[in-house]
């Protein structure tokens, strides 16, 4: 050990710029300034504004309760009827009390439809609807989306619960600026210390959701509005016939929103809790089907944003952009380097592995402190800190592998359009239509 | 009055033709003919008719055989199953050995008694010793029927007869059948169950989804389609365009149920101009036809109808014991 120590202290103060520059350059050049100086400034700026603009804030939230319009609160699943009654709680504390809700059942096989029509005849819920054959999640929020009378479309996933104020929350972005499209919530992770796997995620979570998406928001290049929890204007929706087949439908709806030029939104105030995988092959299967969506999505569906036409954009192309390079090409790359170091210059892993480590965990480190200045309660996220040393292993080899798997079965095998998650009925009309 | 008796000979037994006392309401006398035929077509008056004779208190009335005439049974309407339940069945359906049969053990069966009249008894003893009287001679139990004429729907013919409206013939039936039980006198099995009116008994109910809001039961239900191409969910109604169904998302035809869409459930919708609420789960409200009286579901009546069989401790007061049996005497 002491020996390991040694020899990497003394590679490190003999490091050869040169030959690190020619395999890490993209870390110098990419990551380094994507996650770390553009995050910190952006972060510092969109405090900054948010302070500076209470007054503005505190009008349009104003606003919103002056008009009080309905808000149809929109859940739709598949046998997650055992999460209703504490769905149903946090929605009953809410500030913003002007709210139908309404549960969609997608012919779930358990004890759902009872939960749900006796919650309904309580009047907990305010219309329960169920498709006896599962239809999919796109079509049970369809279904929804049909019968709903608000003004705004709330979609939660039946699992999670909301802050007290985050309806509200989530609804006054629409009062402060104009044209808003989708305004998308922020997750915690609510399961936690469950397992590792859940404590990881919720380091994952305030990381890229909380943290990021704020970026991205702040930039307009937010674009996924997560199906956990977003706003809709109705109308909206109703004029993009609501959500197309998935997975990743909570993303496909937001490019199509922002195909037609509104803005889509990150409110970093607006807390839903979110129960996430307990176990690492849950986890696993849950992001082979997200990044799946990148592929199907950005590079096959939604194609034309990569070429000048008359809908083009250059934030949407910006958007895709950062998400396909982030997600899709550097992970490529990584591989790329580290196989052909292994052939080219074998002795340089024993550098490089722990080289890499340090530098992701600096990068840890940096954003878990700029974290705890947007957390709303940064004690719990304290408790986490012991687990930031395998933050670089988790989202550097975990989800980087299980990623790239992902994006390598849906290139070449159009995985997602055997995922058990859609009836087979959709899914393959889905691959007829190049959906 | 005097009737002629019309008496015709078949098989060596004497039957009545009973066309002429229907018609004049009257009974004959216990000692005419072996077998009494019904030959009327007015089906009411039959049924009349019938329940006089059982109500009678000559035991050589009421347990003489009768059969119907073939012939009029196109002619009762209504009455037909209660007139098969009164009388001992068509002349057609009954072979010459069995009728010779039923003639010879109600022969013996009367034979016991030192006078065929009844003693003054209480009402449900005299039903009683009737049951016992006939389904004993008939070797047959008490099986309910149904009957829109009843109050309940289902019906014990004979021993409603001895009542005048079906109020009373429910109650004092089933109350009589359930003590003779009780006493071990009859046996009973289960026959099935009926849900009542709370109010007046009656089986005759009206069921209706309604409304949960308002409670209107006066409701459209429409089946919702999923089009899987483009995962549209909407009522039928969405997609009618003349005559073809077109997905009003992607506006491409739908063809083939099961193939390119489906239906998952239906959802109805509320009538009142003033509610127009949409829900897929219609609570049920039951409104009685007889008294009008709306319910749900839970606040019916909940009742059993059993059959009744002769137990052997009922045979040993109503057959061989209490009302004086010649045999006893004599021994
Ligand atoms: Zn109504
Ligand atoms: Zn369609
Ligand atoms: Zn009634």
């Amino acid at each position: 050990m002491d020996n390991f120590w040694n020899q990497y202290l003394y590679t490190i103060a003999h490091v050869d710029f040169q030959t690190l520059w020619k395999w890490a350059w993209f870390i110098f050049l990419l990551d380094l300034p994507r996650y770390v100086v553009l995050e910190a400034l952006i972060l510092i700026y969109s405090r900054t504004r948010r302070i500076l603009t209470r007054e503005k804030w505190e009008e349009a939230r104003e606003k919103l309760f002056a008009e009080m319009p309905l808000v149809t609160v929109l859940v739709p699943g598949h046998n997650e009827g055992k999460h209703l009654s504490r769905l149903v709680k946090s929605l009953q504390r809410q500030s913003y009390k002007n709210f139908e809700l309404i549960v969609v059942d997608d012919g779930s096989t358990d004890e759902t439809p009872i939960i749900g029509k006796s919650l309904e005849k309580k009047g907990d819920i305010d219309l329960f609807l169920r498709g006896e054959q599962r239809g999919g999640k796109a079509s049970a929020a369809n279904m929804g989306l049909r019968y709903a009378k608000g003004k705004y479309i709330v979609h939660l996933d039946a699992d999670s619960s909301l802050a007290p104020d985050a309806l509200e929350q989530v609804l006054t972005p629409f009062y402060r600026y104009d044209k808003v499209g989708a305004v998308g919530g922020n997750l915690v992770v609510r399961n936690e210390n469950d397992s590792l796997t859940t404590t990881m995620q919720f380091l994952e979570y305030i990381q890229t959701i909380s943290v990021g998406r704020m970026v991205v928001s702040k930039l307009g290049l937010y674009k996924i509005v997560s199906g956990a929890f977003g706003a809709f204007p109705k109308q909206l929706l109703m004029r993009l016939g609501g959500w197309d087949i998935g997975p990743g439908l909570d993303g496909d709806i937001t490019v199509k929103i922002r195909k037609l030029r509104y803005k889509v939104l990150f409110e970093e105030n607006a807390l839903c809790l979110t129960h996430v995988p307990v176990t690492w092959k849950a986890l696993t299967k849950q992001r082979r089907r997200w990044s799946r969506s990148l592929v199907r999505f950005r590079i096959r569906k939604h194609k034309d944003v990569w070429f000048p036409d008359r809908n083009f954009s250059l934030s949407n192309l910006l958007a895709f952009f950062e998400n396909v390079f982030f997600g899709f090409v550097l992970d490529f790359m990584w591989i790329f380097y580290t196989v052909k170091i292994a052939v080219v210059e074998p002795q340089f892993l024993w550098f490089w592995f722990p080289f890499k480590y340090t530098v992701y965990l600096l990068l840890s480190l940096v954003q878990f402190i700029m974290a705890l200045f947007v957390v709303n309660s940064p004690q719990d996220l304290l408790k986490k800190f012991i687990y930031i040393p395998l933050m670089p292993l988790y989202m550097g080899y975990y989800m980087r592998m299980v990623r790239t798997m992902a994006y390598v079965g849906e290139l070449f095998f159009f995985e997602s359009y055997k995922d058990v998650w859609n009836p087979v009925k959709t899914s393959k009309k889905a691959r007829e239509y190049g959906m | 009055m005097q009737i002629q008796p019309k008496i015709e000979q078949i098989n060596g037994k004497q039957f009545l033709l009973l066309n002429d006392f229907i018609d004049a309401d009257m009974l004959p006398a216990g000692d005419m003919g072996d077998v009494w035929l019904v030959n009327s077509t007015q089906g009411s008056k039959v049924k009349k008719f019938l329940r006089q004779v059982l109500r009678s208190n000559d035991r050589r009335v009421y347990l003489k055989p009768i059969l119907l005439e073939d012939s009029i049974r196109p002619f009762l309407g209504v009455d037909a199953a209660i007139i098969g339940r009164l009388s001992d069945g068509y002349f057609e359906a009954m072979s010459p050995l069995k009728l010779a049969t039923l003639i010879d053990q109600v022969h013996y069966y009367l034979n016991r008694f030192l006078n065929p009249v009844l003693p003054g008894m209480d009402q449900h003893e005299r039903v009683l010793q009737y049951i016992f009287d006939l389904a004993y001679t008939r070797g047959s139990a008490i099986i309910p029927l149904r009957s829109h004429q009843s109050l309940t729907g289902y019906a014990y013919p004979r021993i409603d007869s001895f009542f005048f409206n079906i109020k009373d013939a429910y109650m004092n039936s089933r109350l009589i059948l359930k003590k003779a039980a009780e006493e071990g006198f009859l046996v009973r099995t289960y026959h099935d169950t009926q849900h009542l009116c709370s109010d007046c008994n009656s089986g005759f109910l009206n069921y209706h989804e309604i409304c949960p809001k308002c409670k209107n039961h006066n409701l459209k239900a429409m089946p919702l389609v999923h089009h899987f191409r483009c995962a549209y969910v909407g009522p039928e109604s969405d997609f009618m365009l003349h005559d073809n169904m077109v997905c009003p998302k992607c506006s491409t035809a739908l063809r083939n149920l099961g193939v390119d869409y489906d239906k998952p459930g239906k959802v109805f919708i509320c009538k009142n101009q003033q509610c127009n609420h949409k829900f897929q789960e219609a609570p049920i409200r039951v409104c009685c036809v007889d008294c009008g009286k709306e319910h749900d579901p839970y606040e019916l009546v909940v009742k059993k109808v059993y059959e009744y069989a002769l137990a052997e401790r009922g045979i040993q007061r109503y057959v061989y014991g209490a009302h004086g049996i010649k045999t006893e005497v004599n021994s």
